[in-house]
């Protein structure tokens, strides 16, 4: 047997006699892609709540105006900046990439580990130390940034915005150190997939979930290093005085030392990464609820191909629309133009996955499972914020509505919700592999049902007060005319739902622990999956994967309800029988 | 069979890839593949640095920087040490090209002592390289020329520190072989480590190649680069 990850020959027994023994290298200075994958899930997670009570702070303010004491509006503009750097840096990236892509790329494709588990394992220490550095903000003299998210300069390094002092140092030397963690697991990803498939896994025999990852880690590898540049640039704007981004500035009446920076230069780098971004977060979510959609629906995906190519188009699409943010800083209209148009045409693969999804649902035989039920509301909510995209995609519709809560609305609903709902369907799908237990389905439908039906309670009414012109990251709103008396009577509505969202997701971090211990036995393939991460020897996988013997695959990984065969699916690793017709797009599944 | 060829196979069909798929894309090594990619990050990382430096330029308050004559000498260190990994790595490569050694050839010792000397010099100039910079560092400042003096400066210092990180990473590569070697690992051992430690001693000379044209392009004031390949052309 070849060793694909050393290219050495080694007999069967090597691998099982590979494991780590003592605690300290199983669960902690561990290289094994499966600990390293929980690790960052649950480091990503513990971040996600900080980010969440965050969120609540904001909504208590908006939603019920000079009660509560605690919050000031420096207070107010850190708990809006921390929290979306957290949820779309260290949450949601981190847990689509560390740890559904740690998880997952080895065991789909047939691998025994990551190829450079050593720098595997350092991606996660960086990772650590990055959220560490972050949440090392909250305790310094001026607590943390409250810049923004974006981090605009030039008011980002400006005396007077909250963390000026340490809060913005912090915020750069935690990104930059989570970009390093980044490449090192990012270069494991590309090489594994590249190069460690089992024997017959074929590019194309890949699960979509595969390919989702695949080309969102390309993407954040060649997106990732403008925000280093960035990053960097703006640290020294902010520690050795240079003028990379700052223009020269008059404060308080005394000119400042710098002259000539441009603050454009750093939008350009910042959205160069940005929107990339967007889809470094979607095309794993696009990828994994791919997969929950046919192997719930029972049926094989419809166009795999066209998934495929939409996977790509879309990456590729990606790097040049990152103006479609700045259309109000400024540009020259054929910019403009230029960057409306590809902003629409990027709905036209987004749009292809959206009809093969719902043509994957058509004449199934759906199974309302907990994975089911959280695609299902992911399409729904993704065609939702996808929609109002395209409003704000076009200039003349973006210029009023831009800096209003349509666009927190927005891109709530298309980044936000609708990837973070393809992550709890992940869960609920993987956790038996990865614990060997089920999850509780009690508590899985009160978790789903107030977080689906509440997030459209709350980011609905959003667009309401886009329209009618409320600005977004403001405090307070007391003096503003134009703004009606029913946006507030929404805001305290808003507030109640978010404390209510924010609530049932403790039921399910309840869920996680509880059925850790107490949950149904799931067995080695609950859901009679067919791609490889189900046909291991071991539930959950021991160090190794797949004991003495290496898979091999001999066909793609949608065999659902195939005519003629008993078992309405076939795995991955089964060869085909004698006489097995094809199982193809044109088959017409609704009939089995 | 081509990327885009794979991309239209048809997966679902009894007998596609029924050859079966080797489940790797080329016979490259993972580590060789794994820094290609590293390469492709590095560059994009300083083709930003390069965007963002044209934009800067164009303001008024650009004063261009005249470079130490030192970075000439630099530069000659930095060649020097890619060429001495690329001897290193030659040698390796003869030895394991050499089935039976003939009488003409040096013997198997000497080889791995020439090899063991050409890394050590590699490494040597490498850290001449990076004390160099750090010695033209030390001249602009001596001339008031500081961090935050103009933009000019500040790209020198920015990219020039940039630069000397990614070689202190290769350094880090460097001594994990060279404490292989110390210990007395064979050949096949250190293989890989010293291929890898090549390439990107290549990359890293052409990439501050590109950096240092870069740097000075604006010597003149203004950037005309036709006028600076006239003058290397034509000599004019």
């Amino acid at each position: 047997m070849t060793d694909t990850v050393t290219g050495t020959t080694i007999s069967p027994t090597d691998h099982v006699d590979h494991g780590p023994t003592t605690f300290l290298t199983k669960y902690i200075w561990s290289q094994d892609h499966k600990v390293i994958a929980i690790q960052y899930a649950i480091t990503a997670i513990s971040v996600g709540m900080v980010a969440l009570v965050l969120s609540w702070l904001m909504r208590l303010q908006l939603g019920f105006p000079d009660t509560f004491d605690f919050i000031d509006p420096e207070g107010y503009y850190q708990y809006v900046t921390m929290h979306g750097m957290i949820m779309v840096i260290y949450l949601l990236t981190a847990i689509f990439l560390g740890g559904f892509g740690n998880y997952l790329i080895p065991l789909m494709i047939g691998a025994r580990d990551m190829v450079f588990p050593y720098l595997n394992m350092l991606s996660y220490w960086f990772y650590l130390v990055s959220v560490l550095v972050l949440m090392s903000s909250f305790f310094v003299e001026g607590g943390p940034t409250g810049a923004g998210w974006t981090l605009y300069p030039p008011q980002s390094i400006l005396p007077g915005t909250p963390g000026y002092e340490w809060g913005i140092i912090l915020m750069l030397v935690s990104l930059v150190i989570f970009i390093v963690a980044f490449t090192m697991g990012g270069l494991n990803y590309v090489t594994t997939i590249l190069q460690a498939r089992a024997k017959g896994m074929t590019l194309m025999r890949m699960p979509l979930s595969v390919w989702g990852i695949f080309v969102a880690t390309i993407m954040g590898l060649l997106a990732f290093p403008a925000l280093f540049v960035g990053g960097v640039m703006m640290m020294f704007d902010r520690l050795l005085g240079t003028s990379f981004f700052m223009p020269a500035i008059i404060a308080q009446g005394e000119a400042l030392q710098y002259n000539g920076g441009s603050p454009l230069l750093f939008q350009h780098l910042f959205w160069f990464f940005g929107h990339p971004e967007v889809y470094i977060v979607a095309l794993p979510a696009f990828g994994i609820v791919s997969d929950l959609i046919s192997i719930h629906a029972r049926k094989n995906i419809f166009g795999y191909r066209m998934m495929v190519w939409a996977i790509v188009g879309i990456g590729a699409l990606s790097f040049v629309v990152w103006a479609h943010h700045m259309y109000v800083s400024g540009m020259n209209p054929y910019f403009g133009f230029f960057f409306a148009v590809t902003t629409l045409i990027i709905a036209v693969p987004t749009a292809i996955k959206v009809y093969n999804w719902v043509l994957t649902l058509w004449r199934g035989d759906i199974h309302l499972t907990m994975p089911m039920l959280y695609s299902i509301a992911f399409i729904l909510t993704f065609v939702v914020g996808g929609l109002t995209g395209l409003f704000l995609g076009n200039v003349v519709i973006d210029v009023p509505l831009s800096d209003t809560y349509f666009v927190v609305a927005h891109f709530h609903m298309v980044m936000g919700i609708a990837p973070i709902l393809v992550v709890f369907g992940a869960i609920y799908h993987w956790y038996p592999k990865i614990t060997g237990r089920l999850l509780n389905v009690k508590m899985g439908h009160i978790h789903f049902w107030v977080t689906f039906i509440g997030t459209y309670l709350m980011y609905f009414p959003m667009h309401y007060l886009g329209f009618v012109g409320v600005p977004r990251r403001y405090f307070a709103y007391e003096d503003a005319v134009f703004i009606p008396e029913s946006a507030q009577t929404l805001n305290a509505f808003i507030t109640v739902i978010a404390l209510i969202i924010g609530a049932v997701q403790l039921l399910f971090i309840f869920n996680l622990i509880w059925s850790y211990y107490k949950g149904k036995e799931a067995g080695p393939n609950p859901w009679n999956a067919t791609s490889l991460e189900w046909q291991t020897a071991e539930t959950p996988p021991g160090h190794g994967n797949w004991g003495p013997t290496d898979p091999v695959v001999y066909r793609w990984a949608y065999d659902y309800s195939v005519p003629g065969v008993e078992e309405d699916f076939i795995p991955q690793n089964v060869p085909h029988a004698k006489g097995e017709t094809h199982q193809g797009p044109d088959d017409d599944k609704g009939d089995t | 069979m081509s990327f885009f060829h794979t991309l239209m196979s048809k997966p679902w069909e009894v007998g596609s890839g029924e050859a079966i798929d080797r489940g790797q894309v080329c016979s490259t090594p993972s580590g060789k593949l794994g820094l290609t990619a590293f390469f492709a990050i590095i560059t994009v990382l300083f083709t930003l640095l390069t965007l963002g430096f044209f934009t800067r330029m164009a303001s008024e308050d650009w004063v261009p920087l005249i470079e130490p004559d030192l970075l000439i000498l630099n530069t000659i260190f930095l060649a020097l040490s890619s060429m001495a990994f690329h001897g290193a790595w030659i040698i390796v490569r003869k030895q394991q090209a050499m089935v039976l050694p003939s009488a003409s050839s040096p013997s198997p010792q000497k080889q791995i002592k020439f090899r063991n000397g050409l890394m050590a010099l590699g490494g040597v100039f490498a850290v001449a390289f990076i004390l160099g910079q750090v010695l033209a560092w030390q001249q602009l400042y001596n001339q008031g020329n500081f961090v935050n003096t103009n933009p000019a400066i500040t790209f020198f210092y920015l990219i020039t520190a940039l630069h000397a990180v990614h070689l202190l990473g290769g350094m880090f590569a460097w001594g994990r072989s060279a404490v292989k070697i110390w210990y007395g690992a064979t050949t096949d051992k250190i293989r890989q480590s010293l291929e890898l430690c090549t390439s990107y001693w290549h990359f890293l000379l052409m990439l501050w190649m590109l950096m240092f044209v870069l740097l000075v392009l604006d010597n003149n004031g203004k950037f005309d680069l036709i006028a600076i390949c006239r003058g290397i052309l034509l000599g004019d």
